[in-house]
């Protein structure tokens, strides 16, 4: 027997429970998803309103107001972000000006204090990116913003370290009276209470109808959001609201209290609780309404797309208190927005109202304080000394976006409240989040989950229920139960300083050390991320690596070992485990591992060789819902390959390149159906050779000129809609056709991980997405190499190792040499992409680059046949290269010889394109 | 009896089209752009071959130890290689050339190690 039950573990249900916690009661929560802030409160637009746009008299009028000036205190209180940035409310005509002073009228009205008209100079001088068209802004200085996901757990910890239960995964399905309790009952059990609080989101009519008169219709209002990858975060410094009424109605824009930006969200009325995807129309609408406030918003800066639901009332405004016909029955009802914000008064005013109905007591005694965890992003270097001299998980960083350490992902696993799937470990650390996506941590979390939790691996989910990550755990026989081994970590044994710094140990790094020990270079340290040295190699079990190095047809791992075996036969020294997260432009490096700690080093030479990362769903923006068994094809490949897992067993595969030729051959030999490998473009980007092997021979289909248009499944995948394009790559109406499978790989582009370059400030080419080089691969910034990867993506590794082997030996030199050339200067000649080409490395010739043989990579913009490469210095053809085919999908080398220059070298241009005749 | 493939040799991807006897023997070749691509049209029709590569779980390790055959197998006796190495239980150590499986089906076609797992 409870005092309270409170129903839903939103904002609303869980700050209801912490405020209900200061009297002796005797409380239970039951939320019925796998975890607190599973609704409308971890989609929404995460703003705390000023309180200008509700109606007078309401009580979102006046909740808002109340709620906004307790926020400050009640988020230090919990220990949650809050930030008072001030919101804009812009008009982009004469003629919307008057309804900014409407809307400041009404605010006033409603108590808003320091509301403040700016004119268009006004506004651009405090948001310069803004659209130069706006007419005028309503500044209001408390509009601000917190998460609310984190809030919604602070606020349950607070209440279960002060008493309260709380229990997830339980659905409510039926309240009635029981003599003077009520009774509450989920899918096996019973409950009963002296009062009940209807805090059900999207289901509080249901509830309320179940037992009182006064009927209440809930209706969902879904709202789709686009997120903006944190490199873009500090574009705009405050929320920013378009007017009602104009292009797209009340959609946002504001920066995020994790600094990246949120744009939306759409208000379209349905009929389901429970459908939360995204569509294409509702993304494109926010798109284009965000376009108006940001006109330079770059499509690559979207990392992921997601839809809520307001819990929208019919009597548009909040329902709370006591149920006139059912004494002891609570609700809090059609809370939408501003309901975050008005959480804090709303929940204490429920709360008294509920306690004084029970006569309860105070609780006497000093609240507990609710333990705030600590993030490794936020920590200053002291105190993530401290932290991994204390507990050395906290030097071992799982999601390298955003910069989570194992540490943080287990305290959140056994936190009060704590987190038991993918999801609540992302909503409560931030792992995931960032731009891959968790193109690279959510297996590591995965695994950490199964280990704290003591899970098979197969258990594990992305949000409870069935959405499962994996069809089958680790294969190797006892290896699920075994727990996982400490990673064998190699920290190096550095005399000195190294002089020569190179971030990756992967083809290119291995390389680029290897050739610079062999140039005399001794003080050399490479820092691997991964606990083994190899990089992407290791996952690449099938053949195709080393014809041109070795002459001979290598899988993955074996080529990998052979520069392994070159590197410690030279004794180089290599720390793994260890995460480069900060580079400065006077090559300050810092980095952090479990055993060697937070280290800062000031190299003299610093080579990159980073490499690159998936291009996830999100950043597609294909629509549909986030269900689990959507992964890219290179983390299907290492869950295959490294960890004997199986991900799912119908397989799409999105995207023809050779990684999703790899992996359909891979999945079938794995067990899995593979339905077919959808390609939007008109031709592959794979090999021949794997388009034969990997497809032909498995009789897997290839539809070209296709592409997934909507993704299916409420927990895990349960199809895709896949339609046919046309010439312009826009979807042909009514071609759709339904393929059932619970898996999708994406296999969509790679992206350079140049997050470390851009901080350094180099100089980045838009057409390579890499730094800027010249023939030696020496960046923008003296010091600076770039090889691999990174530099721009290969699809030989035995090309990648030549590169390589080139920035080592230029780092080698660099540090050698007295008087370190400046760079700038030394690059007066452009390297220029013509028609046809794509992307020239290096970009920039110093005057020695024409006295060696000089050679420049780039790849073909389309498919040509029976083509010719044409390469022009200052406007004289010097050369011709008859090509019988060049696609987007091979790398073209193009190698001048000093006697190619022998009517003069280029002073200013050499430009190369492709001519068909 | 006419066969179609599709050449490997180049992103061409020429596509060819082989005349069988009733023999099985190659009649004629057509739609090739060059030499190589013949000679891989009648290496395809007579006796195609294909690298095999796969993993296999160890026991008690998590990792699986990765392989591949030392040289291209017979198509036809693929299968019977999955098979073989899914019985396979190698003992660690494992240097990466070590032979795991010998002479496939009477081929000479071995499948080793390509991990070192100790």
């Amino acid at each position: 027997m409870y005092d309270v039950i409170v129903i839903g573990g939103g904002v609303i249900g869980c700050a209801v429970l912490r405020e209900l916690s200061r009297w002796r009661l005797r409380l239970l929560l039951l939320e019925r998803s796998d975890d607190v802030a599973s609704g409308a409160s971890k989609a929404n637009s995460a703003i705390v309103h000023s309180g200008h746009s509700a109606a007078p008299g309401s009580l979102m009028a006046r909740y808002n107001v109340l709620g906004n000036r307790m926020y400050p205190g009640w988020c230090r209180e919990l220990g949650v972000p809050f930030q008072a940035i001030g919101s804009l409310n812009i008009a982009f005509a004469e003629a919307e000006l008057p309804g900014l002073s409407g809307l400041q009228a009404q605010g006033e009205a409603n108590g808003v204090e320091g509301l403040r008209m700016l004119s268009r100079a006004e506004v651009l001088a405090l948001e310069p990116q803004l659209n130069p068209e706006v007419a005028g802004a309503l500044l209001a200085p408390t509009g601000a913003i917190t998460c609310p996901y984190e809030l919604t757990v602070a606020l349950a910890e607070d209440a279960v370290v002060n008493g309260a239960e709380i229990r997830r995964g339980h659905s409510v399905r039926r309240v009635s009276r029981q003599g003077e309790l009520w009774q509450v009952e989920t899918a096996g059990e019973v409950f009963l209470a002296r009062a009940v609080v209807n805090a059900a989101g999207l289901f509080a009519g249901e509830l309320n109808n179940q037992v009182s008169a006064r009927k209440i219709r809930i209706r969902p209002r879904k709202g789709e959001y686009w997120m903006v990858d944190k490199s873009w975060g500090g574009a705009f410094r405050h929320t920013i609201f378009q007017l009602p009424g104009a292009v797209g109605k009340g959609i946002l824009l504001s920066p995020t209290v994790d600094g990246t930006l949120i744009l939306g969200p759409t208000a379209e009325d349905q009929e389901d609780p429970e459908d939360t995807s995204t569509t294409a129309a509702g993304l494109d609408k926010v798109l284009q309404a965000a376009r108006r406030t940001w006109p330079a918003l770059p499509r690559e800066a979207l990392i992921t797309s997601f839809a809520g639901l307001r819990a929208h009332a019919e009597e548009g405004d909040f329902i709370l208190g006591e149920a006139a016909d059912a004494p002891g029955f609570f609700n809090a009802a059609g809370i939408e927005s501003p309901g975050l914000t008005a959480a804090p008064a709303l929940a204490a005013d429920l709360a008294g109202a509920v306690a004084a109905s029970l006569e309860a007591e105070p609780v006497a005694a000093l609240r507990q304080k609710r333990v705030v965890r600590s993030h490794f992003r936020t920590m200053s270097d002291a105190e993530r000394q401290a932290a991994i001299a204390a507990d050395s998980r906290w030097g071992r960083i799982v999601c390298r976006c955003e910069l989570v350490s194992e540490a943080e992902i287990v305290q959140a696993i056994h936190a009060p409240v704590g987190a038991g799937s993918l999801d609540a470990v992302k909503r409560r650390t931030r792992a995931g989040m960032g731009r891959c996506q968790g193109g690279f941590c959510s297996p590591r979390v995965a695994e950490i989950l199964s280990r704290e939790l003591g899970l098979p691996a197969a258990a594990v989910s992305k949000a409870g229920g069935g959405s499962c990550l994996l069809a089958e755990g680790p294969a190797g026989t006892a290896a699920a139960q075994e727990p996982v081994a400490a990673p064998k970590v190699v920290v190096a044994r550095v005399e000195s300083e190294p002089e020569v710094v190179i971030i990756g140990g992967g083809p290119a790094g291995l390389a680029a050390a290897i050739a610079a020990y062999d140039q005399g270079c001794r003080r050399l340290l490479v820092l691997e991320r991964e606990d083994e040295l190899g990089g992407i190699l290791q996952q690449c079990i099938h053949t195709g690596f080393g014809l041109h190095v070795f002459g001979e047809e290598l899988t993955g791992p074996e080529y990998a070992q052979r520069y392994i075996d070159e590197f410690q036969r030279r004794g180089i020294a290599s720390q793994t485990g260890c995460m480069v997260f900060e580079l400065g432009a006077d090559r300050t490096v810092k980095a952090v591992s479990p055993q060697g700690g937070l280290q800062i080093l000031h190299p003299r030479a610093v080579v990159l060789a980073m490499g690159c990362r998936e291009r996830p769903r999100g950043a597609l923006g294909i629509p549909g819902t986030r269900c689990a068994g959507v992964y890219n094809a290179g983390m299907a490949q290492r869950l295959v390959n490294l960890e004997g897992s199986l991900p799912g067993r119908r397989v799409v595969i999105l995207g023809s390149g050779d990684i999703g030729l790899i992996m359909a051959r891979r999945m079938v030999m794995s067990g899995a159906e593979v339905l077919a490998v959808v390609e939007l473009m008109p031709y592959s980007g794979g090999l021949k050779r794997n388009q034969v092997q990997c497809l032909d021979d498995f009789g897997i289909p290839l539809l070209l000129s296709h592409t997934v248009t909507r993704i299916h499944g409420r927990e895990r995948l349960e199809g895709v809609t896949v339609s046919r394009v046309d010439a312009q790559l826009q979807q042909v109406p009514g071609s759709g056709r339904h393929l059932a499978c619970d898996t999708l790989l994406l296999s969509v582009g790679l992206i350079p991980e140049n997050e470390l370059s851009r901080q350094a400030g180099l100089e980045m080419s838009a057409r390579s997405a890499g730094p800027l080089v010249d023939e030696q691969l020496h960046g923008s910034l003296p010091g600076f190499f770039a090889c691999g990867n990174v530099l721009h993506v290969h699809d030989l590794v035995d090309h990648v190792s030549g590169e390589a082997a080139l920035a080592g030996r230029s780092a080698a030199a660099f540090v050698g040499s007295a008087e370190p050339v400046p760079v700038s200067a030394a690059m007066p000649v452009a390297v220029v992409d013509g028609p046809g080409v794509r992307g020239c490395v290096p970009q920039r010739l110093t005057a020695a680059a024409f006295r060696h043989p000089l050679l420049i990579r780039f790849r073909p913009t389309a498919v040509f046949r029976e083509a010719e490469l044409v390469v022009e210095a200052d406007g004289e053809v010097i050369r011709r290269i008859a090509k019988r085919i060049l696609t987007p999908g091979e790398m073209v080398e193009v190698t001048l010889l000093p006697e190619h220059f022998q009517g003069g070298v280029p002073r200013q241009a050499l430009t190369i394109w492709v001519e068909q005749p | 009896m006419k066969k179609a493939i599709t050449c490997i040799g180049c992103p061409l991807g020429c596509p060819l089209e082989v005349e069988l006897t009733a023999a099985g023997a190659v009649a004629e070749v057509q739609g090739h752009g060059c030499r190589r691509g013949e000679a891989y049209a009648r290496q395809e029709c007579l006796n195609p071959t294909r690298m095999v590569t796969a993993s296999l779980p160890v026991a008690g390790r998590r990792q699986p130890l990765s392989v591949r055959t030392d040289r291209p197998l017979p198509k036809a006796l693929i299968p019977a290689c999955l098979e073989a190495i899914r019985a396979c239980r190698p003992v660690l150590p494992v240097r990466i050339g070590a032979v795991l499986i010998a002479d496939i089906g009477g081929s000479g076609v071995d499948v080793i190690a390509t991990r070192n797992l100790e």
